[in-house]
């Protein structure tokens, strides 16, 4: 019961827990019971060196899910108002704020055909009316070679979208190889397509790891995977049952979401370097995480290095029983670009102009076991955004966001979870009905 | 010592990362920063931001000689934006230079809210809030401000304070009834004491080379607004006298700019009379005019160098030598006598300063002049003499209000 309990609060953050192999979320689908989480090699306890050495024989594992979605909107589906002429329509309004699945994608871009410039998320383009759709048909593949201390993954993504949203695509959300060259050492150097390090949101990227449903208002700033190459090292203090842990990465486009800055190639020929240093304190029943981020490069919407971008963040979790609680603080700075042009996931954009955001999450999950086989855990959460924004000339906005909902978890392999997004438009943006129910069943394998 | 390594040289690509650089990062010259460069003698896009603005108490330069015989000089209380002669559509013509904008290939129209207490379709104007200023939301420092504005009618109480909505943002926030008004104005935000250039002399802004009046003494242009909460002044030229397409991108049109190669192989501007195009190159476009024959275009121009032929020549009457020696000087054009029946014509002022690929023959037969003329006094006639490759695209666009255009006095 009590184990059970560690890996659904662990779980519930989104991280795995501290009790090594037994607190694997059965939601990272390509761990074995002696791998690291590919995935989540960041302060995660889930990278556990293999004591026994690499495997004579090697190993090659599918795993996956399925994310069925149905949701609903207010308003058209989007943030933009009508009768709200301010060009670029984009930048006056959060476009981000009615998600619908795990991706991040919205209900809705309608901008009445006014101009925007590429602030913009995916689009599921169901306007205001409910719909079923699939969010994510997801593949992954992990094969560990016969006596090498290596591990290969690859994680595939089918998105099926209707013709006037956002096109089908066929996407490969992770493909890396990780080293992990000594046996001694908590010490693993990864090469390939791999997720951010920066924070702990990214911990939650698929939809079967994620609490909820939707990511967070400043997700889009520190959720993206990108291609390049990072470490990550651990050290253990035992005697204060701690470790202190870096992960740092250079990549094409740091941490931004696809949509905003493609991570497939660098732009500007100079990568972007992004590194988290955490603390961890583990005791039974009881764990506090902490960690700082930085990330400096180029911004990877534009093909001179010239313009920057910079960000700075903090992330705390705190576990205790059933409870678990977590939050992130982001700071980013992005400079006027420095040649016409922006180029996007969404496409090609007139400018790139500079570019200011704090925000922060906060959120609380109680994971209640139910010691069935069937109905294993029900979660309850709640999560608090806000967040500020303003473009180079633009007024600032603020937004926020109520996020409440539940998850049921039956049998390991089924995840039922349903909330409400209550997005406010505090100041600067026009006030728009843009709520959001959403909903999803994740089937995984 | 492996991720040592790894930092080290992700460090050294780092510090390879470009500069800025100027020639091609987007920019926006609102009237204080083309006055700034004219107090530091500097360039925008390689014209010299004097040509666009003469500071107070210093000679205009098309005014001035080599262009008239004695300096003629800026009012002493405010800086001038030079009148740019030019021709349009065979019509003398002549604009001002409010802003520029540098790769910066389009602009969007932004809002322009006023206020009033009822609307009527029909007169949308018909029941202003009285004392109330107008709201704009966007700046001179966003690459996306915009001097073109369309009218959005707002509705308030007609017991509403003038100054309870000084933000855009209020507007939202309160809910307010919108209504798009279809037309809009052109009205850089700019301070008060830039305005286009009168010499201390003369009563009203005067068209280089011919010499006409173009407007009353200008300024009562100026009027107030608010933008974010605060008060800021804008210039108003005209209101009606530009169109946008359906996603906003105000319509642009050549603006022609006679140049030459200098010894050091730069392309630079003669320092003639323009010529305003109607629509985008090639288009065929013909001039849009409103019912009173204002046009309804070159305020938003691209630059287009233009390099001449050999053959051209440019018509400067006996009666200015010095222009006639400046010019034969800098070379590049041909500089041709002028008949004296031609020089005598009523009409001779008009072209002064027009350019014909014929010089040599029709400036000397009066009988056949002006129709025996190849003027390049339009945008078909240039791009039907000349050819895409003597006109040379430039990524600078100028908020260019025509003040003048064939005999009328344009704006407000």
């Amino acid at each position: 019961m009590r184990s059970h309990l560690a890996k659904m609060l662990c779980f519930a953050l989104g991280a795995a827990g501290s009790s090594g192999a037994a607190a694997q979320p059965r939601s990272e689908p390509p761990q074995s019971v002696q791998e690291p989480g590919p995935e989540n090699p960041n302060d995660s306890p889930g990278y556990t060196p293999d004591e026994e050495g690499p495997s004579a024989s090697g190993s090659l594992k599918l795993h996956g899910y399925i994310d069925v979605g149905f949701a609903k909107a207010q308003g058209n589906g989007s943030s933009f108002r009508q009768g709200d002429t301010r060009l670029p329509a984009d930048y006056g309004v959060d476009t981000f704020a009615p998600a619908i699945n795990s991706r991040g994608e919205v209900a809705s871009l309608d901008a009445g055909g006014r101009f925007v410039n590429g602030f913009l998320p995916y689009s599921m383009e169901i306007g205001s009316r409910a719909s079923f759709f699939i969010n994510t048909v997801n593949a992954d593949i992990q094969y560990t070679p016969p006596g090498a201390p290596l591990l290969i993954f690859a994680r595939t993504q089918l998105l099926p979208r209707f013709a006037n949203g956002t096109k089908t695509r066929v996407v490969v959300e992770q493909a890396f190889g990780r080293l992990t060259p000594f046996s001694s050492q908590e010490f693993a150097l990864s090469v390939g397509k791999f997720d951010s390090v920066f924070g702990i949101e990214y911990l939650e990227n698929q939809a079967n790891l994620r609490i909820g449903i939707t990511p967070s208002l400043i997700a889009r700033y520190t959720t993206g995977q990108s291609i390049g190459a990072k470490a990550f090292y651990r050290y253990h203090l035992p005697s204060i049952s701690s470790a202190i842990s870096i992960n740092a990465a250079v990549t094409n486009s740091g941490n931004w979401v696809e949509s905003l800055q493609t991570p497939d190639i660098s732009l500007t020929g100079v990568p972007n370097g992004t590194a988290r240093l955490g603390y961890e304190l583990n005791m039974l029943g009881f764990q506090v995480k902490v960690g700082g981020s930085g990330m400096y490069g180029p911004r990877n919407d534009q093909q001179s290095s010239a313009p920057r971008q910079r960000a700075f963040g903090v992330d705390g979790r705190v576990i205790l029983g059933w409870l678990s609680l977590s939050g992130e603080y982001i700071n980013l700075r992005e400079d006027s670009g420095a040649e016409p042009g922006k180029y996007t996931g969404t496409g090609v954009y007139p400018l790139a102009s500079g570019f200011k955001v704090d925000g922060f999450y906060n959120q609380a999950a109680v994971a209640i076991p139910t010691g069935a086989t069937s109905l294993q855990t029900v979660t309850l959460y709640a999560r608090y955004d806000r967040r500020h924004a303003e473009f180079e000339g633009f007024g600032p906005i603020l937004t926020s966001r109520w996020t409440t909902g539940a998850r049921l978890d039956f049998w390991s392999a089924l995840a039922v979870k349903a909330e409400y997004l209550f997005n406010r438009e505090n100041a600067g943006a026009p006030t728009v009905p843009n709520d959001v129910f959403t909903s999803s069943v994740v089937f995984t394998w | 010592m492996r991720f040592t390594y790894l930092c080290a040289c992700a460090g050294i690509l780092l510090l390879r990362c470009d500069s800025v650089n100027p020639s091609t990062a987007p920019k926006v010259w609102s009237a204080v920063d083309i006055r700034d460069q004219a107090i530091a003698g500097g360039t925008i896009a390689g014209f010299s931001a004097s040509d666009w603005v003469t500071l107070r108490g210093n000679p205009i330069p098309m005014l001035s000689p080599p262009y008239g015989a004695s300096p003629r000089l800026q009012s002493a209380n405010r800086d001038g934006l030079n009148v740019m002669p030019a021709f349009s559509e065979g019509k003398t013509a002549a604009y001002a230079v409010a802003e520029a904008w540098q790769n910066i290939p389009q602009l969007w129209i932004q809002p322009w809210y006023r206020f009033v207490t009822s609307y009527n379709p029909a007169n949308p104007a018909g029941a202003p809030l009285p004392n109330a200023m107008p709201i704009v939301d966007i700046d001179t420092t966003s690459w996306f401000y915009c001097p073109f504005w369309e009218f959005i009618y707002v509705v308030v109480p007609a017991d509403t304070p003038p100054d309870k909505y000084l933000s855009a943002s209020q507007l939202f926030q309160d809910n307010l009834e919108m209504h798009r008004g279809g037309s809009g104005l052109v009205a850089p935000l700019a301070p008060g004491d830039i305005l286009p250039a009168v010499a201390q002399s003369d009563p009203s802004p005067v068209r280089p080379f011919s010499n006409d009046a173009i407007g009353t003494a200008p300024a009562g242009l100026n009027i107030p607004i608010a933008l974010k909460g605060a008060t800021r002044t804008s210039t108003l030229y005209s209101s009606g006298l530009f169109t946008w397409d359906s996603t906003g991108v105000v319509d642009q049109v050549p603006l022609f700019v006679f140049a030459r190669v200098d010894a050091s192989g730069q392309t630079v501007p003669f320092g003639l009379p323009n010529v305003i195009g109607t629509g985008p190159i090639g288009s065929g476009r013909p001039a849009r005019l409103t019912g009173s024959g204002m046009p309804q275009f070159g305020a938003l121009s691209r630059v287009y160098l233009t390099l001449l032929p050999p053959n051209a020549g440019v018509f400067i009457p006996s009666s200015q030598s010095s222009l006639r020696s400046y010019f034969a000087s800098l070379g590049g054009i041909r500089v041709d006598p002028i008949n004296p029946a031609i020089e005598a014509r009523t009409d001779a002022k008009d072209y002064s300063g027009r350019v014909a690929l014929n010089s040599a023959s029709c400036f000397s037969n009066p009988a056949t002049f002006p129709s025996g003329c190849q003027w390049l006094d339009s945008q078909a006639a240039l791009e039907i003499n000349l050819g895409p490759g003597r006109l040379l695209q430039q990524d600078l666009l100028l908020t260019s209000p025509v003040l003048y255009f064939n005999g009328l006095k344009v704006g407000l």
